[in-house]
């Protein structure tokens, strides 16, 4: 293993359950995740050695997530083989943790992909100015689309 | 309403609590997605066993009862099912074992190599035999209704053993298929 691929392997440990997270927020079924997860390594490996470090890591994981999940749910591209993942299938386990997880993938798969990012990164504690720099819209932009989000899940919530 | 944004925060930290105490995983990944091919060949295996055992009664009420055809042309069909079957079951022992995707990859590799082997010469030995069976047929028509009559049931033998043909085919391909992908992820992890 090269030093870069090291770093790489450091950096996707640290930041798998965001990662995760994200993938099955944008799946609709376990191997959906798994093929989301594969595609977000393999687009983060991709850019690692070009990363300036000019943002922060957790920033720049979240973006390349997003992006590339969302585009992913345009395509709705299908590996046939996924090479890692993590063992975990949020879909069919029965446990009470996972079916608060489950409440709130059903409440967030509701919402319009772009919506669902800004949203994420919102339950994620992230700063308006940091969700903007992520999803790439201003800080205003950030605090009027999620008024709307509340409302539209309080509307659900309602119905 | 803060009180949902309040349980949605909640639920996105008890996510990311059971993440967190997940592993990256490979090998044993892909030694699952391995499982769930093989299991999918076995069970198409054991699906064309019960469907060659269950032709041969079927065959005796068409052809000796009903249509009154000789004896040893169903003999001849009985040993053609079970021949299929026999092979069939010879062909996916090794890979009925519950334990197979837990033993070394090489031996593995061995065995589901062997299986998709001897699942590709079954053509070799089956459109030979196929072939022979329908000559049979058309003679046993011949013998039982005369040259005018044989005709209508040979187009109607010959399109049902067309379709089967296809059918049979698109399934040895698609098993094919299934082994090279089982064969492709044995590589991968030896990466």
């Amino acid at each position: 293993m090269t030093t870069l691929e090291k770093q790489f392997a450091q950096t996707v440990a640290e930041h798998k359950s965001t990662i995760y997270t994200v993938c099955y927020m944008f799946s609709k079924d376990a191997d959906e995740v798994n093929d989301l997860f594969q595609e977000v390594l393999v687009n983060l490996w991709k850019g690692y050695e070009g990363f300036e470090h000019r943002s922060d890591i957790k920033t720049w994981v979240y973006r390349v997530s997003l992006n590339t999940c969302i585009s992913q749910e345009r395509k709705k591209k299908r590996n046939t083989a996924a090479r890692l993942s993590m063992d975990i299938n949020l879909f069919e386990d029965r446990d009470e943790d996972t079916r608060q997880v489950d409440m709130l993938h059903k409440r967030i798969s509701r919402l319009q992909p772009f919506d669902r990012a800004i949203v994420l990164l919102w339950l994620e504690n992230l700063s308006y100015e940091e969700i903007g720099m992520i999803v790439g819209i201003s800080t205003k932009n950030v605090s009027v689309r999620l008024f709307r989000i509340k409302e539209q899940l309080k509307n659900m919530s309602n119905d | 309403m803060d009180t949902q944004f309040e349980e949605m925060r909640q639920q996105m930290e008890t996510l990311k609590k059971k993440l967190e105490k997940q592993e990256i995983v490979n090998e044993h990944f892909l030694r699952k997605s391995m499982r769930k091919n093989i299991s999918k060949i076995n069970r198409r295996y054991i699906w064309l066993m019960v469907l060659a055992l269950l032709t041969i009664p079927y065959a005796y009420y068409v052809f000796i009862i009903m249509m009154g055809y000789s004896l040893t042309f169903w003999v001849a069909t009985a040993v053609f099912m079970l021949i299929c079957c026999g092979y069939t079951y010879w062909n996916g022992k090794d890979l009925g074992d519950n334990h197979l995707m837990e033993d070394n990859l090489v031996e593995v590799r061995r065995k589901v190599s062997l299986a998709k082997k001897r699942d590709s010469d079954w053509l070799m030995y089956g459109i030979p035999m196929l072939v022979a069976w329908l000559a049979f047929f058309a003679y046993e028509v011949y013998a039982k209704e005369g040259k005018d009559e044989m005709m209508p049931l040979l187009l109607g033998g010959g399109l049902g053993g067309i379709i089967g043909g296809v059918i049979g085919l698109r399934m040895h391909f698609k098993t094919q298929s299934e082994y090279r992908e089982v064969l492709d992820q044995i590589e991968e992890l030896n990466l």
